[in-house]
């Protein structure tokens, strides 16, 4: 059973590389624009806020696999051509920003009203209040869910082996067609899993614990 | 490719027929996993090491696996232990391991969120703790999780789209086959886009709709 | 069309508004009769093709010995060797290609999308597909073997027609057809990907598999504990996998029916047989069914 964890080690670390690259950048994008669309959706104009509404609602609604499939095949037709990594990466982080726009919504609709009115009072700008007071409040409210979400794009990340991105999964399935020894290769993808999930939940509850002290 | 040549009826009632097992399967393991999540997240928050670790091993390692592994492993590694569930049965089982998990901490998560002072207020009255409990914290952490629980049954619908890995019938299964036979594989997509979209909004809106009148009778 | 840009930027008069609207309406008129008109008026995919330097097929990546991944994450196989045989052909360089691993659902709209110039991904020619893509002729024959596992002690396809079995296979309505001819009894179970049909076999979810007969020599060889029912596919019948494009293409279509056939049956028939040799372990088909001799 080590032989084959030997010989196949190297390209499924090759794999897990690609999962975690694509997680990371996924993380990053995925939450940046889902802030900026949570600004629009709590704080924009009438049609702004539809057009936002719709797009969530749509993403949300379908699997991920489904808006792959759609947005590396279906594309085209439109005359946009993505390739592989270029288009895996941004479909997984416009399946996200979705997902972030919500919890990112949720954080700044739970702070107080009264602040911005305050704030207004003063006689600051919405984009001033937002930077100094507002944002930072929010901050620590999504720091959970946050975590929860890393947890999900890593794992949703096998999916993207359907436009032939080499990842963790897709890479598993190469070797076992090729070794015939499923139980091995499919226990070490298990447990790499495992490990970067909850890697990553352990240091979300530390990030978390350490944004909620000084907090009342 | 016009819009005629995009919808193509004569693959409905099949896709009805998968449709009919998501929500099949959905249902099935939503029942289950609701019921199971609550002992679980009780026993995650024991106070007694011996009752909360291994509930807390179990919410961890359910949560931290993708649910094709769980799915695999229910189908084909029971199968090596000498079991023989049907797939359907599979599918229900690995869909609940996990999304009982999920509920578990929305569960938890809901009753912490209760103001301590409620139960202060029981005692006051001469309640016991389980009075208290089931009388006063477990309604309102219910209410309080019901806007998560029903986006969690939202993921659920979505993820039964991994159990055509193992055979089963459901919408997903159905459009490959489809998709193989006739090379169509974009109008089938779109359509099964589409049904996916209806039956989330359909969830939903019931959310909604149960929200506003549990609220009123608050 | 930039012209007459310019000229609704200077049209400003009243009188010249309806000119300005009418020619606005032909501009919306074209706009969306173009995609038609370029599909008309495009050059060819083989032109295509030369200007970029290098081929782009669509391929399998986990079905041995067709197309399958090896230690040093390079595609081999049966079809990865057929299509660096065309590319040298066309350009002049085995290696002007790169390849698109894709998966079963994928393999269709990756051309249809315009993605891959064509695909080989171990694809049989059925009447339905061929409404939606193009298939050149076959490059070689696909007969259907069964695998079974040596310890279900089934030595013929009548025996194998029995509830306590279970047959699998790819899920497509092929093989459920035959597999309600000729084993009705049997409980069937199906997969999407190579994979799992291999656990399904290995932890006995399946008793039996539906494969080609050089994907099941090849498992047999490399796992101990399956074998193959004696030769069915007199009894069952050949089909065929071909290469598949995305239609309309004639000169691009010509010229891979061409590359196939050639292989087959024309002057690249050593190379075919040596490829056919190295992945299957014995000769192909004859060139010729009939003898020149006198």
């Amino acid at each position: 059973m080590f032989d084959t964890l030997r010989e196949s080690g190297w390209l499924l670390l090759e794999g897990t590389m690609w999962t975690i690259l694509l997680s990371l950048v996924t993380l990053l994008l995925g939450g940046v624009m889902g802030f900026l669309l949570a600004l629009i959706r709590v704080y924009g104009v009438w049609p702004l806020r539809a057009v936002v509404d719709a797009y969530v609602y749509v993403v949300r609604g379908i699997p991920l696999l489904l808006l792959l499939f759609f947005m590396y095949y279906g594309l085209p037709y439109m005359g946009i051509d993505l390739p592989t990594l270029p288009g895996g990466i941004a479909v997984m982080s416009l399946y996200f920003t979705a997902l972030m726009c919500e919890i990112w919504r949720g954080a700044l609709q739970s702070l107080p009203r009264g602040q911005l009115e305050a704030a207004r009072a003063l006689g600051m700008r919405l984009p001033l209040a937002l930077t100094i007071i507002l944002v930072p409040q929010a901050v620590r409210a999504v720091a959970g869910p946050l975590v929860n979400m890393a947890v999900l794009i890593v794992k949703s990340t096998s999916l993207v082996s359907i436009i032939g991105l080499s990842e963790l999964t897709m890479v598993g399935h190469e070797i076992i067609e090729r070794t015939f020894k499923p139980f091995e290769i499919l226990g070490a993808i298990a447990v790499i899993y495992f490990s970067i999930c909850y890697g990553l939940s352990r240091l979300g509850k530390a990030i978390e614990e350490k944004v909620q002290y000084g907090n009342p | 490719m016009d819009i005629s040549s995009v919808v193509e009826l004569r693959f409905l009632p099949a896709l009805m027929e998968g449709a009919t097992i998501t929500v099949e399967l959905a249902a099935a393991s939503g029942l289950l996993s609701l019921l199971f999540a609550l002992p679980l997240a009780l026993l995650s928050m024991s106070g007694k090491r011996l009752l909360s670790a291994p509930a807390r091993a179990y919410i961890e390692i359910t949560r931290n696996v993708p649910l094709l592994i769980i799915v695999y492993l229910a189908y084909f590694g029971l199968a090596v232990a000498g079991s023989s569930m049907s797939a359907f049965a599979c599918g229900i089982l690995a869909l609940t391991l996990q999304n009982s998990s999920y509920i578990a901490e929305i569960y938890r998560g809901a009753l912490q969120s209760v103001d301590s002072r409620q139960w202060e207020g029981g005692k006051a009255l001469g309640m016991t703790a389980v009075q208290t409990f089931t009388i006063a914290i477990l309604p309102q952490a219910l209410l309080k999780s019901l806007p998560a629980l029903f986006n969690q049954i939202v993921l659920l619908l979505k993820d039964t789209s991994v159990i055509s890995v193992i055979s089963v019938g459901e919408l997903l299964m159905q459009s490959k086959t489809l998709s193989e036979k006739t090379a169509s594989t974009y109008e089938l997509f779109l359509m099964v886009g589409a049904i996916y979209l209806i039956l989330t909004t359909l969830v939903t809106l019931t959310g909604r709709v149960l929200e506003r009148y549990l609220s009123f009778s608050h | 069309m930039e012209q007459m840009v310019l000229y609704l930027k200077l049209a400003d008069h009243h009188e010249e508004r309806t000119v300005k609207r009418f020619l606005v309406a032909a501009m919306w008129v074209f706009a969306s009769g173009a995609g038609m008109a370029t599909a008309v008026a495009q050059e060819s995919r083989l032109d295509v093709v030369m200007q970029r330097g290098k081929l782009i097929v669509a391929v399998n990546d986990s079905s041995p010995p067709f197309a399958f991944v090896d230690k040093n994450n390079q595609l081999v196989g049966f079809e990865i060797d057929l299509a660096h045989t065309i590319a040298r052909d066309l350009l002049g360089d085995p290696n002007k290609i790169e390849f698109m691993r894709v998966q079963s659902e994928g393999r269709f709209p990756s051309v249809l999308s315009g993605k891959a110039d064509f695909a080989i991904a171990g694809t049989t020619v059925y009447t339905a597909r061929a409404a939606r893509v193009a298939f050149t002729r076959p490059y070689m024959d696909s007969g259907l073997a069964i695998l079974v596992r040596k310890d279900a002690h089934v030595t013929s396809l009548d025996a194998l027609n029995d509830p306590k079995f279970v047959m699998s296979g790819q899920n497509n309505p092929q093989n459920a057809e035959r597999a309600a001819r000729y084993v009705p009894k049997a409980k069937t179970v199906w997969f999407n990907s190579p994979d799992d049909i291999l656990l399904a076999l290995k932890t006995g979810r399946a008793t039996a598999a539906m494969t080609d007969v050089p994907v099941a020599d090849y498992l047999v060889s490399k796992n101990p504990e399956l074998t193959v029912l004696p030769d069915l596919v007199e009894k069952l019948g050949y089909s065929n996998n071909a290469i598949f494009m995305k239609p309309g293409d004639f000169t691009w279509w010509l010229f891979l029916d061409t590359a196939v056939n050639e292989l087959r049956n024309g002057s690249n028939y050593a190379e075919y047989s040596d490829l056919y040799r190295k992945w299957f372990g014995h000769n192909p088909p004859p060139q010729r069914f009939y003898s020149s001799a006198k």
